[in-house]
């Protein structure tokens, strides 16, 4: 059997391979974002320490995939961040303004974070070796956040003060803003290739899946998942806030950049 | 008659000598040093982190060279930064495992 694993990008999957790694850096670069903002304003210490553990995460996980970037689709620091217009940006739209409570924070945790992961396991076995190696890296840290999040989903829907519905309210818009952001990626090169090893709409399938089964778990009363693949996320602006970018791109502490 | 270059050995000998940032343990004790290869006086490492978004790549990298630079018979030294096969605690030494309990981290 000729192994047609590689080292190199196929040029046909380039543009399909910049869209996806940039959608998923851009989605995690905010998650960390958030993650951060709210490392003191968590319930408890330990809730802190773990958003803390997580924004670290997911901006080492940005590094990885930034690195692939700038090494096989001619990107640089500049295009990437210091110079990139918010229009420019395509993350989740759920991520694009403040998250208003620490609550909001993990429910989306739970709806994207974990969709990434799914996403990210459907190149668990690419025939592109640098992106494998690193996403070999990423799922090992994605685990804790999954595990962890879930946990949250379950104790706070059970909790009676109000904290059900609040969590509920979240995947009702998480859900199908998570799902039209997938939807708008295109894959036939990356899966002919097998630098995706699974189609983005079975991704797609297996992401409905697991929220499903969580809030049935956790005891949420969630619309089917037809139902929200086809709701418009109307509710979030299209890109990032320029308050958020401002900080993403570290200009006010540019001074001590080495 | 005196050898030119630097062994394998005396790379790893030094490193031993180079601890994590954070913790008052080698790197290699950590298992982050995945290889060493040496050509005459070039030398080139292999290594991990334990985590993506570890801060201290930058130190830790410096710390190797600064350290490397130090030994005699060490012309250039490479470092490439893998992320495959990702670390675990497994990749901890016994003197590692040795050196965290004692620190107080269950291992």
């Amino acid at each position: 059997m000729v192994d047609k694993r590689k080292d190199s990008l196929p040029a046909a999957v380039k543009d399909e391979f910049k869209a996806l790694l940039l959608g998923i850096s851009d989605t995690k670069l905010l998650l960390g974002y958030h993650f951060g903002e709210w490392t003191f304003r968590t319930p408890t210490l330990e809730a802190g320490i773990a958003t803390c553990n997580f924004a670290q995460d997911e901006l080492g996980h940005v590094r990885l995939l930034h690195g692939l970037l700038k090494n096989y689709s001619g990107e640089n620091d500049a295009t990437l961040i210091h110079d990139r217009p918010p229009e420019k940006y395509n993350a989740v739209v759920s991520l694009n303004i403040d998250i208003s409570s620490w609550i909001e924070l993990i429910s989306l945790s739970a709806v994207i974070d974990s969709g990434l992961t799914l996403l990210l396991e459907s190149m668990s076995d690419s025939s592109f070796r640098p992106l494998r190696e690193r996403v070999e890296k990423i799922l090992q840290e994605e685990k804790f956040h999954s595990d962890y999040t879930h946990a949250w989903v379950v104790s706070l829907a059970a909790d009676g003060n109000g904290s059900a519905d609040m969590v509920g309210e979240v995947f009702r818009k998480a859900v199908p803003a998570y799902t039209s952001w997938l939807s708008d990626l295109t894959d036939s090169a990356l899966v002919e290739e097998g630098i995706l090893n699974m189609p983005i709409k079975e991704t797609l399938a297996k992401t409905f899946e697991n929220v499903n089964s969580l809030a049935q778990h956790s005891g949420l009363n969630l619309p089917n998942s037809k139902e929200m693949e086809l709701e418009e996320s109307k509710e979030y602006p299209r890109y990032p806030d320029e308050a958020i970018i401002y900080s993403l791109r570290g200009e006010k502490n540019e001074v001590f950049r080495v | 008659m005196e050898l030119a270059g630097v062994t394998k050995e005396q790379v790893y000998a030094a490193l031993k000598e180079v601890n994590d940032p954070e913790l008052p343990i080698s790197l290699v004790d950590l298992g982050l040093i995945y290889g060493v290869e040496v050509d005459n006086g070039n030398v080139d490492i292999t290594m991990t982190l334990t985590a993506s978004g570890c801060p201290a790549i930058d130190m830790i990298k410096e710390d190797i060279l600064e350290k490397l630079a130090g030994t005699k018979g060490v012309d250039s030294v490479n470092i490439e930064v893998v992320w495959s096969p990702a670390w675990t605690k497994e990749m901890l030494t016994d003197d590692g495992v040795y050196a965290l309990k004692a620190l107080g981290i269950a291992v």
